[in-house]
């Protein structure tokens, strides 16, 4: 009996342990394999309209960007996936250096594509804003602000909300301050913003609104998106805050994207380029509006009222292919200069 | 040069906060834990007290309750848009400085209310059975109730006592995303950091190594004070008579142990089953069903196998009673206070050039995840099954081969039965473990593959905490199922 039960216990660990082989590049394949590091409700729908629309099944598993990143370049001679979507474009700097990426074709939507948005072996999909948010209440006539520099005024001492340092929102800002104006001038900044700060960072980028309605300090600075969808929030008080909340878009603002890369090596490259066709849709772009909030990346996809509502955007020139590369510098700076 | 650079970073900025605030972490909700758990199992074994069985019962369910989940509705209830506050505005108090609480003793709160019952279950179950003696003797004599307390129950108690503080200190030092959403900086995070935003693994080592020392200190400080504790076993285990409290004395213990059940149980769960309400709609059900399913059944095999692997061990351990077993029963813990955000790059890393040297694909199957699994918990059901072990010691086999049974037999006939809690014990709590833990269940599971644990926190990353009520509390739901049966078998003395 015993050994009935060893071999039955062995045989479970053998079976769970083989995963299907579904890689046979010869054949027309129906599988699309992804590494995704976004995890919103909304790319499951997504996803789920693509299979049914082109009979393609898509496999995915989601982690932290950065894990992806590492998990890509360790299995790099045999890629596990054959597509990559994720969050701001930290990873970008890295992935193109170990030369991770296919070369993706924007052939087809390029005049409706800004040119700051993609690059040879990548596409970014969607947009958010990092923006300065108020209190409209008390405020009815605004802040007058229009830079992220304002923000290091005296008169904001004791008033600025914001999260820690450890978000990666966070450090891409400051990354992109380094690489257009230098350690120096990033750096006074940042050392700026921490004396202005109303309280040792807490929370994420929702609690910053809920803290400036609560009045524990006058600006907070958070991302576009998290407004749309606190709007529609199955918590009746932060629909009230996003009501209450007013939202200044500096000057050179800076956009985090999200972005797509076909890895190399990828046995259905294909289907990953007919997923990337897919999201830059006029139809998906405007669900990512609706949806979730996030700006199109199509100039021919109109705003809907919200977004229109909060003001024109003229984003920062960042070159994404870089932003990586001051990400770690960025990261310890933000320890200097103690925002934690 | 740039991995010298990052290394004198964190040496000179990172290393001295990280150090302090987890060594003020791990301290403070030892000391949190050591309290809530002594105190309250002294009370509910010594004084008799209304809805006392129900109130000793009550007090285990918060292991239920993963602290990353009790840490996101702790701070939704304090926070602007929470009851608290919500309810003092409709009263026209507005008062948000009030709850302004620093981070760290938030930390040390979600952890002592979330792991008191380590400290609880092992002094608890001690007592019980060995205070009889003592405290009557000591009643005898005069002795009163704070006498009795410190100078006989809690040396008595302190090997069992020092077993569960352990325990707690462990989880602490592991977890990675209860401190990442509180933003305390341990070296967990750091370790992680280091690793992936500042992309230095040399850094991310050395620190993890330096974790690991402290782990061992903390191991070898443990082995230290069990060993000059006698375990004293009397000859006849004499039940004690429970004192009736009365007046006012009577109405403090009730109010401290609603206080506790109110904050560790009672706030979690309904604001956690108000929210399932409101999200009812929200939800994708049939993805609830499939990660329902694999979390238990990714629960149930490595359970399944460190029971028995423990057990399998345990039993050569202590037939061959060497310095190597106890090497062995350490080195088993190790993989438990490694963060499992660390452990998972490991094992994948492993496994990636595991794949490369046999030319298969062993990184998109299930293994892989079991297998971490299984490394990461195996000290913590290895520990309760040695501990059953020392228990019933070896004489029960020797007397029943005198008998004519072979060692085997001894062993499945007769010892089987009698270490049935701690095994039950060990595939509870590593059960309730298994199912909850999130940073190798996001890193090493296949395509596909969500648990409800993976959902909570995809929520949770997502900051809406509400859709994150139901899978959260199926959950605590499942954990208290298993919890169950250790908790009645423990407690059908009375």
């Amino acid at each position: 009996m015993k050994k009935i039960l060893i071999i039955l216990f062995s045989l479970v660990f053998v079976l769970a342990g083989c995963a299907p082989t579904n890689q046979n590049p010869n054949e027309q394949s129906k599988i699309l394999n992804v590494y995704s590091a976004r995890h919103y409700d909304l790319d499951k729908t997504i996803i789920a309209n693509f299979e049914a629309e082109t009979g393609i099944k898509v496999n995915v598993i989601s982690a932290n960007g950065n894990e992806l990143l590492e998990r890509m370049i360790r299995e790099s001679a045999q890629p596990q996936a054959d597509l990559f979507l994720t969050v701001g474009a930290e990873t970008l700097y890295t992935a193109l250096n170990e030369d991770l990426f296919d070369v993706v074709d924007v052939s087809k939507d390029k005049d409706v594509l800004d040119s700051q948005y993609y690059g040879e072996r990548w596409v970014a999909y969607t947009k958010r804003a990092r923006v300065i948010v108020y209190n409209k209440e008390k405020y009815p006539d605004g802040v007058g602000i229009t830079s992220y520099d304002d923000l290091v005024d005296e008169k904001w001492a004791n008033q600025i909300l914001v999260r820690s340092s450890t978000n990666s929102y966070n450090i891409a800002l400051l990354a992109s301050f380094i690489l257009s104006n230098g350690s120096v001038q990033a750096r006074a900044w940042a050392e700026g913003v921490v004396k202005n700060f109303a309280r040792t960072p807490t929370g994420n980028d929702r609690a910053q609104a809920a803290a400036v309605i609560a009045g524990l300090g006058d600006l907070g600075i958070m991302n576009t998106y998290y407004l749309g969808i606190m709007i529609n929030s199955a918590d009746q008080a932060e629909r009230e805050v996003a009501e209450k909340i007013g939202v200044v878009i500096p000057e050179n603002v800076h956009v985090n994207i999200s972005y797509a890369a076909i890895l190399k090596n990828a046995t259905n490259k294909a289907n990953a380029q007919k997923f990337i066709d897919y999201l830059l849709s006029v139809e998906n772009q405007e669900l990512f509006m609706n949806g979730n909030g996030e700006f199109p990346v199509r100039s021919d996809v109109e705003l809907t009222d919200l977004l229109a509502s909060w003001g024109p955007i003229s984003p920062a020139p960042i070159d994404y292919e870089k932003l990586g590369r001051e990400y770690a510098a960025a990261l310890m700076m933000f320890d200097a200069v103690k925002w934690e | 040069m740039k991995a010298s650079d990052t290394w004198q970073h964190v040496v000179s900025v990172t290393l001295p906060s990280i150090t302090q605030s987890t060594l003020i972490l791990v301290f403070g909700t030892m000391i949190l834990t050591g309290l809530l758990g002594v105190v309250s199992a002294y009370f509910v074994v010594t004084f008799e007290f209304k809805f006392r069985r129900l109130i000793r019962f009550l007090l285990y369910f918060p292991l239920a309750i993963p602290p990353y989940i009790f840490a996101y509705v702790l701070t939704h209830f304090m926070g602007y848009t929470g009851w608290m506050q919500t309810t003092l505005r409709s009263f026209g108090i507005f008062a948000p400085q009030w709850f302004e609480w620093n981070r760290m003793v938030i930390a040390i709160l979600v952890f002592s209310l979330t792991l008191y019952p380590y400290v609880y279950i092992s002094t608890k179950s001690f007592l019980e059975r060995f205070m009889g003696n003592y405290v009557e003797t000591a009643r005898t004599l005069g002795s009163r109730s704070t006498g009795i307390f410190f100078k006989i129950a809690l040396p008595l108690a302190m090997n069992a006592f020092i077993g569960g503080m352990v325990l707690v200190a462990l989880e602490v030092l592991g977890d990675y995303g209860t401190v990442v959403f509180l933003n305390v900086p341990t070296f967990s995070i750091a370790i992680f950091r280091s690793w992936f935003a500042l992309r230095d693994f040399d850094s991310a080592l050395r620190l993890a190594g330096l974790l690991l020392i402290i782990v061992f200190v903390i191991l070898i400080i443990e082995h230290i004070l069990r060993k000059n504790t006698k375990q004293v076993m009397p000859a006849n285990i004499r039940p004690l008579k429970r004192k009736q409290m009365k007046g006012i004395k009577h109405i403090a213990i009730l109010i401290y142990f609603f206080t506790i059940i109110f904050l560790a149980l009672g706030l979690p769960l309904m604001h956690l089953i108000s929210w399932a309400f409101i999200t009812f709609n929200r939800i994708y059900w049939l993805d609830f069903g499939s990660q329902l399913y694999n979390t238990m059944f990714l629960g149930l095999v490595v359970t399944g196998s460190i029971v028995v692997i423990g057990f399998i061990v345990g039993n050569y351990t202590r037939l061959k009673n060497t310095p190597w077993s106890v090497v062995v029963s350490k080195i088993t813990l190790l993989g438990y206070s490694i963060p499992g955000s660390v452990m998972a790059i490991l094992v994948l890393f492993a496994f990636i050039t595991l794949s490369r040297q046999f030319g298969l694909i062993l990184t998109t199957g299930l293994g892989m995840l079991i297998y971490g699994l299984i490394i990461r918990y195996l000290g913590l059901g290895y520990q309760n099954i040695e501990w059953g072990f020392k228990k019933i010691g070896l004489k029960n086999n020797e007397i029943s081969q005198t008998l004519g049974k072979t060692y085997l037999q001894g062993l499945f006939q007769i010892e089987v039965p009698l270490l049935k809690p701690s095994l039950l014990a060990a595939f509870a709590l590593v059960f309730i473990d298994v199912i909850k833990e999130l940073p190798m269940t996001l890193n090493l599971r296949p395509f596909n593959y969500h648990t409800l644990a993976t959902q909570v926190y995809q929520y949770a990353g997502d900051e809406r905490l509400f859709e994150a009520a139901i899978p959260s509390l199926a959950i605590i739901i499942i954990s208290m199922i298993f919890l169950y049966p250790v908790i009645a078998s423990v407690n059908k003395e009375d």
